[in-house]
């Protein structure tokens, strides 16, 4: 074949593996083209020259011709791939994928934020001695705050812990000669009250603990403010209400600006319906660590002092989510779960 | 409680609105739960009686009603669903405006005259009810305007802190309103009553009973419960019952000491108080039989009981229309147990609820005098005779605040005059604590060795109590006695001495080397008076209350002491003087002044002590007024001092941290890890209750005598503490079974094993739950791969019997030669318990035991050189394992040997199973030539013959 030919072959290659075929045949290994030039050794020297050179041009050409056709193909090959249409918003494929609970991934967050602040994660059992859930708190057995916590009790005695606050007690105990001590204690505390949409017998508390010297109220204040920004955002502001735990003196209740309104208490000129129009939301207790309590786990409280807070977060997962009814937490109900 | 804010409005100087008391009460820590403020209504709305109901004959849902407003009969027609005979409600007469502005006039309805409107609530704007007519107490006035319910006022609903008894009394309220607002208190004037302490109408009290007043009164001319009080009760949502009652209870709302008024008549003097008898029954009030308890108080007259102390009283002698003569009593209790009596009878009375809260004994008197100068004015009653017994003694607790600390702790700059006017404004008297001039205030009173404040007061002093006494004025504890003080107190030089340092001599021994201890002293009758402690000490626990024994470190006497008062002198209470080196009995033992030689020139001197550093930073609280008994501590004027201030006025800080050591944490990542994975995996991760159901347990072919129990479960579904998650996790299947058929979730969460008296063993399990209708258990099978490749871990599945699982399907995990859980699937005869369909499978793990042994993976080299793949396929006998024939293999060097399959079949030899297995085979170091493939190969064919017993297919 002569060029012409060659390049009218390589024009009329439909497809990239009609075009390789073509290739190998005529500048492979084994190609006419090839052989072509392996046979000027019998050609004599004076023309041998002449020959090659004409030959290697065709070549020139001819690859040329080759990597022209080769991109032409591979454009229309590209086209006819994309050419059928498809809706790029309809669904993917369906993976196999889990969920995490919502409340857990609560959990992790605030870990993560106490982490941040310097905080260790301590854990107590959920069954308590009478001792470590009251009496060490200044919750004698005739206090009426034990009518605040409404308790289950084992047939042994035994409580079910009403509160996270009976890790503190265990805590300082074992740490009050290595103080100072900055813990939370996340876990479940259990109370004998009925159930509605925004209680639930069951839930997970986070317990905050600082002990040291010097620590005063301006401190807990910080700490709270710059922990309900880490959970529930930057602008979020803190307001505290006196209150009255047996276990912490001055003792506070405190609330988080609407994550909703922003503490406007307006949602589109109509009250809001996550803080019922206040602008706050109720989260939990806090204050300074009694003397006596204190005291009842060891540490002198004419040289320590120290805060503690607890809040449940069933209700920051509520608040987070938007859940309206805390109970989905615990059904489980997977159609709920799954949209986690 | 509920009040009117008129009512608490009436004991303030300054007029400010309901806004101002609201915000005021809730800035000071009371909850508000419910304001709402009525405008007076047209007098023509009036409370009426529905006598009967007929149905409208033109319209389904409206009914005729003929209404009687305690003069006329009107016909009136009413759509309101919840319309019936007997009903009273609000009726607006012909003419009446309602809040909104409409008139009422005479309408047509459907062709029947209506001669007014019956209201709801919403009409009226006293509640947000349109759902019906608002229905009114059964026993109102008819025709009476129903401003006479509903005063044009302010409603407060408030909670009750638990410490905050004045919180129950609208004086309580008024004060901290007063506080928040700087408005003056003005207290109704009270006539001062007289107790004759020799009457008998008192006769032997429990020692529960810390004060009991009674006083006999003849009733007059009784006239009309007044207004008033009427509108002041109802807004407090308490029913006038009747002049004397109406009167009791109004003094209760407003001071919080609830009384009881008897009729005399009925009373056989005298009155006591005692436990009750087993199984002795009293009619209460609410006319209920009560099977007294052993631990109930009652009050009784000479013959029997006639009410349960601080909770109800009986009906036997209860004041009724026809009594002459009356007993009014005004007691305190133990808080405690009126709380328990309370609780057992399922009784919380508005007694109790103060009660409960601890009542000061201060005030039983004043409201037993409010109470009778009502009676006397509208009762036109006289006082016959009154008795007080007061069984304990009214300790006064002092009290100090370091102006610094303080200004430190609310991160406010305050001196001590801000401090002092602050605290002033809840009725707190304070000011700079002056050590020597308090000390000056006892110049020339009697010596008296171990006097005591019980005892003595301020009238007589021994060294010791002298000094003890001055810093009890700030709350400060340095002990009782002179070597309590020595060993308490910081050593100073004597060149350095400040005012209020305590100097000493050392003990003087007489020979009489008594033991002492505080109880001696304080018992009025201890003659003995030793002269110098020994070894120890009391120091007084100021929160209980009691004392706690102290070993003295130093050995030896320490007899006197004195109190340096600054300009080489000092302050003591002295009964010898040391005169030309030898000592003197005084003429007058006394506190007295001397020069500062008399001590540290004198022999025996042995050091000076400080016991504050800056004490004239310090404040006294010199008065806590008597009604807030919360108020004892340093840190509870703190918090005083936060509420007048505001907590929105206090600086943010965040403490510094400066640990000791940190102690890692090898549990919550992991933790966490675990549930990325096996949510990546596909399962759910769910939370379920820690208590189950009897049930639950019994159809796990479980047993519930092995569970710990509750004594007071909410209902039988939540009884039992579980033991493992399965319990749980089968009833999640079972709730979600419509919902989804193929599912898999996984749970971490502590169980609960019984050890008796001791606290219940709490491993923290994690189990995950497959349900599917076929394979579920290779696919749980599959979780467990993967997270034992994860957490690195070297185990071993053992194959064992026992429930939940089926026959041949279960396994126990082993982990360092410790059995760590179970995994297996769900015997079909418990799916179908739970009404289950396909098959379950589950494992569950001790979590802890798992991340204990969890290993960081080591890594091998993968070979450079390609490998050579070969499947093969053989018959091996169906009890081998994976597990072992696959650890033998890969324990060939060069061979990587993974599960190709299993295949069953009857085609097959009897007791065989069909196995592929996958190999890769590799040198580090070359690729491997067939001649070294075919070795290797014979290798593995040898041993899978030889160990494992395997047929060539």
């Amino acid at each position: 074949m002569n060029q012409e030919q060659y390049q009218a072959s390589i024009a009329k290659a439909e497809t990239l593996a009609e075009l390789e075929i073509l290739h190998v045949a005529v500048l492979g290994r084994k190609g006419e083209l090839t052989l072509s030039l392996r046979k000027l050794g019998a050609v004599a020297p004076e023309k041998r020259r002449e020959a090659g050179a004409k030959i290697n041009a065709i070549k020139t050409i001819l690859e040329a011709a080759f990597e022209d056709r080769e991109a032409e193909l591979l454009l229309a090959y590209d086209e006819a791939s994309l050419e059928a249409p498809i809706d790029l918003t309809a669904p993917g494929l369906k993976l196999p994928t889990g969920h995490r609970h919502p409340v857990s991934l609560v959990q992790d967050e605030l870990i993560d934020i106490f982490w941040q602040m310097g905080y260790e994660v301590a854990t107590g059992p959920e069954v308590e001695t009478e001792w470590y859930n009251f009496e060490a708190l200044n919750i004698g057995p005739d206090h009426p705050a034990r009518d605040m916590q409404d308790t289950f009790y084992l047939e042994n005695g035994h409580i079910p812990r009403t509160h996270t606050s009976a890790v503190q007690i265990r805590h300082m105990e074992i740490n009050k000669d290595k103080l100072p001590i900055r813990i939370i204690a996340p876990g479940k505390v259990f109370r004998n009250e009925d159930e509605d949409a925004r209680h639930s017998w069951i839930f997970h508390q986070i317990e905050g603990l600082v002990v040291d010297e010097g620590i005063t109220l301006t401190d807990l204040k910080g700490t709270l403010e710059t922990m309900l920004q880490g959970v529930l955002g930057e602008g979020t502001k803190l307001r505290l209400r006196s209150n009255y735990f047996p276990y912490t003196e001055p003792s506070v209740e405190m609330d988080a600006t609407c994550v909703v309104c922003k503490g406007s208490g307006l949602v589109e000129k109509a009250s809001c319906g996550m803080c019922g129009g206040t602008g706050w939301l109720e989260l939990g207790g806090a204050g300074m660590v009694h003397p006596q309590v204190l005291r009842n786990a060891g540490v002198d409280p004419n040289r320590y002092s120290g805060f503690a807070f607890g809040f449940g977060f069933e209700r920051i997962a509520a608040i987070k989510y938007g859940v309206g009814d805390v109970r989905e937490f615990w059904r489980p109900n997977f159609n709920f779960l799954k949209q986690f | 409680m509920k009040v009117t804010t008129s009512w608490i409005q009436s004991y303030l100087r300054r007029t400010i609105s309901d806004r101002e008391i609201v915000d005021s009460l809730e800035k000071a820590g009371f909850e508000v739960e419910q304001f709402s403020s009525s405008k007076a209504l047209d007098p023509n709305i009036v409370i009426a009686k529905v006598q009967n109901v007929r149905q409208h004959p033109e319209a389904d849902r409206l009914h005729i009603a003929e209404v009687f407003d305690g003069t006329d009969i009107f016909e009136i027609v009413c759509g309101a669903p919840n319309i019936r005979a007997g009903l009273i409600v609000p009726l607006a007469r012909i003419g009446a405006v309602l809040p909104s502005g409409d008139g009422i006039v005479q309408a047509k309805l459907r062709g029947v005259t209506s001669n007014g409107m019956l209201c709801s609530g919403y009409e009226l704007e006293l509640s947000e009810d349109h759902n019906g007519l608002l229905e009114l107490d059964a026993e109102a006035t008819l025709g009476a305007s129903i401003n006479s319910l509903y005063p044009a006022d302010g409603l407060i609903d408030m909670k009750t802190a638990a410490n905050r008894w004045d919180a129950l009394s609208v004086l309580g309220l008024a004060r901290e309103v007063s506080g928040q607002t700087k408005n003056e208190i003005i207290e109704t004037p009270i006539n001062e009553l007289v107790f004759d302490s020799k009457s008998d109408y008192i006769d032997s009290l429990e020692p529960s009973v810390s004060r009991f007043c009674i006083a006999e009164l003849n009733l007059g001319k009784m006239q009309k419960t007044p207004e008033w009080m009427a509108q002041r009760l109802i807004g407090a949502g308490v029913r006038t019952l009747g002049l004397i009652v109406d009167i009791s209870n109004y003094v209760m709302l407003e001071y919080g000491q609830p009384m009881h008024a008897y009729d005399a008549d009925k009373v056989a003097l005298p009155f006591g108080a005692r436990k009750t008898v087993s199984k002795e029954i009293l009619m209460t009030l609410d006319n209920v039989e009560r099977v007294l308890g052993t631990d109930d108080l009652v009050i009784c007259d000479a013959k029997q009981a006639l009410g349960l102390a601080g909770v109800m009283g009986g009906a036997h002698s209860e004041v009724i229309d026809t009594t002459k003569r009356i007993y009014l009593e005004a007691a305190t209790f133990e808080a405690g147990i009126i709380r328990k009596t309370a609780k057992r009878h399922g009784l919380r009375s508005d007694a109790s609820a103060r009660f409960e809260r601890g009542l000061p004994v201060q005030l039983a008197p004043v409201a037993m005098a409010r109470a009778i100068d009502l009676l006397v004015e509208y009762a036109g009653a006289k006082v016959v005779g009154a008795q007080d017994k007061l069984q304990i003694f009214p300790y006064e607790h002092r009290v100090g605040l370091c102006t610094s600390y303080a200004s430190k702790y609310l991160g406010i700059e305050l001196n001590a005059k801000q401090i002092v006017e602050t605290l002033g404004l809840l009725g707190i008297e304070a000011r700079p604590f002056d050590i020597v001039a308090e000390a000056k205030k006892h110049l020339n009173k009697p010596y008296k060795w171990g006097a005591t404040f019980r005892e003595d007061r301020t009238e007589a002093f021994d060294c010791s109590y002298l000094t003890d006494y001055l810093y009890s004025l700030i709350g400060r504890e340095i002990g009782h006695t002179s070597l309590g003080q020595y060993e308490v107190g910081r050593t100073v030089d004597e060149n350095d001495l400040l005012p209020g340092d305590i100097l000493f001599y050392r003990g003087h021994d007489f020979g009489d080397k008594g033991e002492y201890d505080l109880e001696e002293i304080q018992s009025k009758d201890s003659k003995q008076q030793p002269h110098s402690i020994k070894g120890h000490y009391y120091l007084k626990d100021l929160v209980s209350g009691g004392f706690k024994k102290i070993q003295a470190k130093i050995e030896g006497l320490v007899g006197h002491n004195g109190l340096y008062i600054g300009d080489g002198k000092v302050i003591h209470a002295a009964k010898y003087e040391f005169v030309d080196g030898s000592w003197a009995e005084l003429k007058v033992p006394r506190v007295m002044e001397v020069s500062i030689d008399n001590y540290t020139q004198n022999p025996t001197y042995l050091g000076a002590r400080r016991h504050i550093d800056n004490l004239d930073d310090w404040i006294s609280i010199e008065k806590v007024p008597w009604w807030r008994t919360d108020l004892k501590l340093e840190e509870d004027l703190l918090e005083e001092l936060a509420r007048l201030i505001g907590y929105d006025k206090i600086p943010s800080t965040i403490p510094a941290w400066h640990p000791q050591e940190v102690q890692f944490d090898r549990r919550t990542q992991p933790e966490r890890r675990i549930r990325q994975l096996l949510s990546g995996l596909g399962l759910y991760e769910v939370m379920t209750y820690s208590f189950v159901s009897g049930e639950q347990i019994t159809r796990l072919g479980e047993e519930t005598v092995d569970y710990l129990k509750l004594k007071n479960p909410l209902s039988s579904e939540q009884a039992y503490l579980r033991r493992n998650l399965a319990t749980s996790h089968m009833g999640v299947l079972e709730k979600n079974r419509k919902v989804v058929s193929e599912v898999g979730f996984y749970e971490i969460s502590g169980v609960f094993n019984d050890r008796g008296d001791e606290l219940p063993d709490e491993p923290i399990m994690i189990a995950a739950t497959v349900s599917a209708p076929h394979e579920a258990y290779r696919y749980v099978k599959g979780v467990w791969d993967q997270l034992s490749l994860q957490l690195g871990l070297d185990f071993q599945l053992i194959p064992f019997e026992g429930s939940p699982y089926a026959m041949g399907r279960a396994v126990n995990v082993i982990v360092r030669g410790k059995a760590i859980g179970t995994m297996g699937q769900i015997a079909p005869a418990i799916l179908r318990a739970h009404k289950l369909e396909g098959e379950v499978a589950r494992f569950e793990l001790d979590l802890g035991a798992l991340l204990e042994a969890a290993k960081t993976i080591s890594y091998d080299t993968p070979s450079k050189y390609p490998a050579a793949s070969r499947d093969i396929t053989v018959l091996v006998p169906m009890a081998s394992q994976w597990q072992k024939i696959g650890k033998a293999l890969n324990n060939i060097a060069g061979v990587k040997a993974s599960y190709g399959g299993d295949y069953y079949s009857d085609n097959l030899p009897e007791g065989y199973r069909s196995l592929t297995i996958h190999l890769e085979l590799s040198a580090q170091d070359h690729t491997l030539e067939d001649s070294e493939v075919l070795s290797v190969m014979t290798r593995i064919e040898q041993l899978l013959n030889s160990t494992f017993k395997v047929k060539n297919r």
